[in-house]
């Protein structure tokens, strides 16, 4: 990983270099963010001003916003972008969802997790379930019926990156959508409760307690007894440990990163820092090092 | 930096505190597929309020706060919700289509409608049937595709024309053949005027030559009167609506494309003929042994010339497709070229077109749209020279021999295509009938190579429209020019069997047709809660002129420039020019109905006013109604979970025939000369009765869908009367005239039809499709009039009768042949004479005790008791396979070419079915002792064969190899074999011959063919 890391950054030194240094802003470097990444960025701002106090970095929102930097995801389309870390995604429900113990009573394989999120693209498995009756297909099969996807429909949700890792596409997804940030994908799921979707871990858990929070169940996936004891710990740290030390099929895992149309001399040296130093910071705002 | 943050949170707040008053949702709605924008979708929110769409798929609504549930729906797509819970982003939703075949908008004349409101029977075929066919006009797809629609081609030349029929054949003498409009215009090709005039050229081009299939989109077969109704006097043989590729809205990537496909031909089936030794030894037994063979000699001959196979060849065919299709915020556009080039299977033979299309639609302002449909391209056929029917009995043409194609079939095995030092053969010891002057004899692969029969026809199909939506009313012009100039070169040289007797003949014709067609219509849409309403009415004008003139000239004394030096021929026949004009004006009106989205009515009204008519009679009206019912949105079916959909429909009304020639209804004369002077002759005798044929139609269906998408069916059920048939009527002595064309009796058609496709297999990397149709029709004349057993034919092979089919064949019933030993006396006598042992056998229908004219019957028709398709696809992964079988069962085809080749003589070569004949130690029944005459002219059972048959049409294997997701194109390999095998014991080439009498018609091909398609 730190060869990778290393990489990036020379490819970043490199380009920037190219780009000249003549600053192009007004002192300020704006960088736009989702309600995800929000607190990483403002880590690493905060890390950065520490070694470089003289430099002003603020945060924007809003669909007018102009920024210097928008955090994308790496699914998303754009024009430059610099990777500065990674985010995994988790199926997960709400402990009021009436159907909990049998989404529980489940090891999540991918079949399922595809039968579930998506519209059926194979009408035999769909029939079979029905005609199987009370056998554990047919379970499957009601336990569908019953349980609303919730999923993002903007260009900034990462439901692209979920459904493109189970070979999808967005519009495959089933359930309803939301319009605005995926964070609130968690509030549509404890209003509507037998209901199941998906995020990213720094929305999953408490950054302060580093645990799942309260009010989350995280599917149980059909994974190695070890890797299963790690996520259904509910710890922050030991999961991303996990999905950063082994390739797990289950869970998608890609990339976010600066978009940006040209850059100066204060930006190319907060970018190095950032796929630097700045890494740091990722496991504390529930992101993945490069 | 801590003061612009305080302030941004404090504008924030001051921002979230105004939303808690209003806060402004904006969003649009498109289709997940296309892109295209959704106009018309209903966006509900909090208490029932909700909006719909504009013309780009926007809404905007203002809340009180957030979040807001908005559920959206738009009829034939999955209803969607969505929660908005912030306004970072624009909503964009995009609904995603529901599979279901209801669900699908398909085109009807003059617009376009959903499915589940169609009250009529309308099939549509999809561009992938033309995708995996390389048949080179569309109609040679279509095969199979569709339950009633019938195609059987004139003949395995390339580039000819193929007869269609939808529901049987309605009319004798008017045309039987579909109304085809492409993009919604008419493509008006009329039958009457085809030629130059030139004769001598045996294929015509087949009109729908002018589309390259590879343009087309989808086909919307229209068979009933509601769907048909519209097009009123064109309507009653069905119409076929072609509907070309577009840019798809919202693609603004342009998306070329580009074909190539190489492939190769050879005959079908071989005809078994003598060879040599064979013939001479046949000659040496029954006839006077010219060559003076000995057995020896006889036997050294071996197999000598194939002449059968001297003029076959293996046949190299390629064609070359590039489309580019997009679009832009306002336009799209498609534009493509071809360049097809197929030889044929018979010595220079062969089609080759070039062919220009493009389709570009703009909106101009935001409610106003103009476009431009323009096809122009170059075909040429090039075909047999023929000997042209002549009803006398000199002629090859009554002796049967049609063309050069049967020339080489009936030539002696003994006789070389080549002397020893390489020069055409023109020596042949047995031909003195037709083709000998002196001991100068034609050569038939001489012929077909040194003799010109072409047609090349320039077309140009445009037109131009305009669209201007106002409010729920939307105004269309159309204006539009289909011109084509069909120029006819024929040669015969000195040394080729048409050009024998005058030393070469050669001519050119040319008929420059144009069809100016005007159309403005007026349609209104407009849901008013439970009730749709959809009409539309108009105006259309459509003004026909050809002009031909054709020049034929004879007596050569130089070949070189053949018909481009006609000045050299001595002798001028006379020069044949002509014009005929038309005029159609037409009314059209039509409402389309629907209550709860459950009740459809289709009424329909035309009114048309032809010039071709008697002046009392030119105006046609017109009627149809439609009703359907989608009985699947019934409350007592809402549980019948595996129910797609369930839609029964009923429709009645009245469509018209003017397909006759103009001026049918006056009297004409035509031109000539005599004598060195110009002289006139009588050609039609007025008719100021002369009217519309009418067909009135009536239809029962159900559309079944069952499992989510995985087995529809389609079943219709059909009557159909034809009245005021326009049938050319045999004329007394003093009209001056032998037949006129009148309005005299009636003919039914009426059938049952079903379609069935079905989903097998739905995986991810493995699907299976199939489906099959079928189809049954009872066609019969049921009043004749006055003029009731009209025989009709070159060998008064067939008869128009009361009782029995169109197309049905008339002739003695052959009952084999009189053995040795049989009891003659108790036979019917044949010319006065009793039949002997190795006399052919006929029965004597009327017990008359003799056998003559009079015991002439029925012995079947053209009309197929059932026609048949089948196809299936299955794709694993990168692979597709793709095969259809077309069949047809329980029609019946004149065999006249097995006939020629089975009539004994001392000049031509025969079938080897001739070695089991009769002999005095060969007891057989299949035919009589060998023998120079035959005891009638009449045709006889045993060549009305069966032509039922089972094709394979088409197998295509395609690959799709998974190239890096950064690789600029897609790419498909296939190969694919047309005409694998054909199931049949019809004993001629190929049993498909549209006219009903295979007279030497050019043999069918196998095709094997490779290809590449690559899009960027």
């Amino acid at each position: 990983m730190k060869v990778r890391t290393f990489l990036i950054a020379m490819l970043v030194a490199v380009t920037l270099t190219a780009n000249g240094v003549t600053s192009q802003n007004d002192g300020v470097i704006t960088v736009k963010v989702n309600k995800a990444s929000r607190a990483l960025v403002e880590k690493w701002i905060e890390g950065y001003k520490a070694v470089n106090p003289n430099v002003e970095i603020a945060v924007v929102s809003g669909r007018n916003a102009d920024a210097d930097l928008t955090l994308v995801s790496s699914h998303q389309e754009g024009g430059h972008v610099t990777y500065v870390g990674r985010y995994a995604l988790l199926p997960v429900t709400s402990t009021g969802n009436p159907l909990l113990n049998d989404i529980q009573k489940k090891e999540w394989k991918s079949r399922d997790i595809k039968n579930l999120f998506f519209t059926a693209e194979d009408l035999d498995d769909e029939y079979g379930e029905e005609e199987a009756g009370g056998k554990e297909q047919g379970t499957k099969g009601k336990l569908k019926d019953k349980l609303t996807v919730y999923s993002g429909s903007g260009k900034a949700s990462l439901s692209g990156t979920f459904a493109s890792h189970f070979g999808r596409t967005t519009d495959d997804l089933r359930g309803n959508r939301i319009a605005g940030d995926d964070y609130y994908l968690l509030s549509a799921i404890s209003e509507d409760k037998a209901s199941v979707t998906f995020n990213a871990l720094s929305n999953l858990y408490d950054l302060s307690s580093r645990t799942l929070r309260s009010d989350l169940v995280l599917l149980p996936l059909d994974v190695k007894k070890t890797q299963s004891e790690a996520l259904q710990s509910g710890n922050l740290d030991e999961t991303l440990n996990l999905i950063e030390s082994e390739d797990i099929d289950l869970i998608p895992v890609e990339e976010i990163g600066f978009a940006y149309a040209t850059t100066d001399a204060d930006i190319d040296q907060f970018l190095q820092w950032v796929v630097g130093d700045g890494q740091q910071y990722n496991h504390e705002a529930g992101f993945l090092r490069l | 930096m801590v003061k612009k943050r305080l302030f941004s949170a404090a504008a924030l707040a001051a921002a979230s505190s105004l939303s808690v008053w209003a806060q402004r949702v904006e969003g649009t709605i498109v289709d997940a597929t296309t892109g295209e924008s959704i106009i018309g979708a209903t966006v509900k929110y909090a208490d029932g309020k909700g909006v719909t769409t504009d013309f780009d798929g926007h809404f905007a609504i203002d809340v009180k706060s957030l979040p807001v549930k908005l559920n959206i729906s738009f009829t034939g797509y999955r209803a969607q919700t969505v929660t908005v819970y912030d306004d970072e982003e624009d909503i964009n939703v995009k609904l995603t289509e529901k599979r279901n075949y209801l669900n699908d908008v398909v085109v009807v004349g003059y617009g376009t409608q959903s499915r589940t409101q169609l009250t009529g029977s309308v099939v549509t075929v999809k561009s992938d049937v033309f995708e995996n066919s390389t048949a080179s006009t569309l109609d040679g797809a279509l095969s199979g595709q569709v339950a009633g629609l019938n195609v059987t081609a004139a003949s395995g030349q390339p580039g000819a024309e193929s007869s269609i029929r939808i529901r049987g054949g309605n009319s004798v003498n008017a045309s039987n053949e579909p109304l085809y409009v492409v993009d919604g215009f008419i493509y008006y090709k009329d039958a009457n005027n085809s030629g130059t005039g030139i004769g001598a050229i045996e294929s015509s081009l087949n009109p729908l030559a002018t589309i390259n299939p590879n343009d087309i989109e989808s086909i919307e077969v229209l068979k009933d009167v509601s769907a048909t109704a519209i097009y009123g006097s064109r309507g009653a043989n069905g119409v076929i609506l072609i509907t070309t590729k577009k840019g798809k809205l919202g693609e603004k990537k342009a998306q070329i494309s580009y074909g190539y496909s190489l492939g190769l031909s050879s005959v079908s089936k071989h005809l078994d003929l003598l060879n040599a030794s064979e013939w001479a030894q046949f000659q040496k037994t029954y006839f006077s042994n010219k060559g003076g063979y000995t057995d020896e000699q006889i036997k050294a001959l071996g197999k000598g010339t194939d002449w059968q196979d001297a003029v076959l060849r293996t046949a190299v065919q390629q064609a070359h497709e590039l489309s580019v299709n997009g679009s832009t915020d306002k336009s799209r556009y498609a534009f493509s070229a071809n360049y097809t080039d197929q030889d044929g299977i018979v010595l220079n033979t062969g089609f080759q077109r070039y062919n220009f299309h493009t389709n570009v639609e703009w909106e101009l302002q935001k409610n106003l749209k103009f476009g431009i449909n323009a096809t122009y391209g170059r075909s040429k056929q090039q075909g047999f020279t023929t000997t042209e029917e002549q009803v006398f009995n000199s002629s090859p043409y009554s002796a049967g021999i049609t063309n050069s194609f049967v020339y080489a079939l009936l030539m002696p095995p003994v006789i070389p295509v080549y002397n020893a030092d390489g020069s055409y053969n023109f020596t042949n010891p047995y031909e003195y009938a037709y083709f000998a002057i002196g001991d100068h004899a034609s050569n038939p692969v001489y012929d077909l190579k040194e003799s010109v029969a072409e047609n090349v026809n320039n077309y140009l199909l445009s037109n131009v429209w305009a669209s201007y939506k106002l409010g729920d009313f939307t105004l269309k012009a159309t204006v539009g020019l289909n011109s084509e100039k069909l120029t006819q070169n024929y040669f015969s040289g000195a040394y080729t069997s048409l050009g024998l007797a005058t030393q070469g003949i050669g001519g050119t014709g040319n008929r420059q047709t144009d069809v100016w067609q005007q159309e403005y219509t007026l349609s209104y849409q407009k849901e008013l809660g439970i009730h749709q309403i959809d009409a539309l009415a108009g105006y259309t004008k459509q003004t026909s002129t050809s002009t031909h003139s054709s020049i034929r000239t004879n007596h050569f004394t130089n070949e070189t420039l053949k018909q481009y030096n006609l000045g050299d021929g001595a002798n001028i026949y006379t020069p044949q020019t002509g014009i005929s004009e038309s005029t159609l004006n037409s009314l059209i009106a039509r409402v389309n109905y629907t209550l709860l989205d459950r009740y459809n009515a289709t009424a329909t009204f035309r009114a048309d006013k032809s010039s071709r008519f008697s002046k009392n009679h030119r105006w046609g009206y017109f009627p149809s109604l439609g009703l359907s019912w989608n009985v699947d949105k019934e409350d007592f079916l809402f549980s019948a979970k595996h129910l797609d959909y369930l839609k029964l429909r009923l429709t009645g009304g009245l469509v018209g025939n003017q397909e006759i020639p103009d001026y049918a209804f006056s009297t004409s004369y035509s031109t000539g000369s005599y004598g060195g002077t110009s002289s006139y002759a009588k050609a039609n005798t007025a008719n100021d009765n002369l009217k519309w044929e009418t067909t009135a139609s009536y239809n029962l269906g159900a559309d079944l869908g069952l499992w989510n998408g995985r087995l529809n069916v389609v079943l219709d059920l059909y009557y159909k009367k034809t009245s005021d048939l326009l049938l050319e009527v045999p004329m007394g002595f003093a009209s001056g005239v032998t037949s006129q064309l009148q309005n005299v009796g009636n003919v039914e058609n009426k059938g049952i039809e079903l379609a069935v496709n079905g989903t097998l297999l739905k995986r991810r990397h493995l699907q299976w499709t199939a489906s099959a149709n079928l189809a049954h029709n009872h066609n019969e004349i049921t009043d004749m009039g006055k003029t009731n057993n009209v025989i009709q034919g070159a060998d008064n092979q067939q008869i128009l009768r009361k009782g029995e089919a169109l197309g049905s064949f008339y002739g003695l019933q052959y009952l084999g042949v009189v053995q040795n030993g049989e009891d003659v006396t108790k036979l019917p006598t044949v010319n006065g004479l009793t039949p002997k042992a190795g006399d052919a056998k006929f029965a004597d229908t009327n017990n008359d005790g003799k056998v003559d004219g009079n015991d002439r019957v029925i012995l079947g028709s053209v009309q197929p008791k059932l026609t048949y398709g089948f196809s299936s696809q299955l794709q694993v992964r990168e692979w597709d396979f793709n095969i259809t079988f077309a069949g047809s069962y329980g029609a019946k085809l004149y065999n006249a070419l097995g006939r020629r080749l089975e009539q004994t003589g001392d000049s031509y070569n025969v079938l080897s079915t001739v070695k089991d004949a009769w002999t005095p130690t060969n007891g057989s029944n299949s035919l009589p002792l060998a023998s120079i005459s035959r005891p009638f002219s009449y045709i006889d059972s045993r060549y009305v064969q069966s032509a039922s048959y089972l094709k394979l049409r088409n197998l295509t294997v395609g690959y799709r190899p998974r190239l890096p997701k950064s690789f600029p194109l897609s790419l498909r390999i296939y190969a694919t074999a047309t005409n694998l095998f054909t199931i049949t014991s019809y004993k001629g080439y190929d049993p498909e011959v549209s006219s009903g009498t295979d007279n030497g018609a050019y043999p069918s091909a196998r095709t094997f063919a490779f290809g590449v398609n690559i899009t960027l």
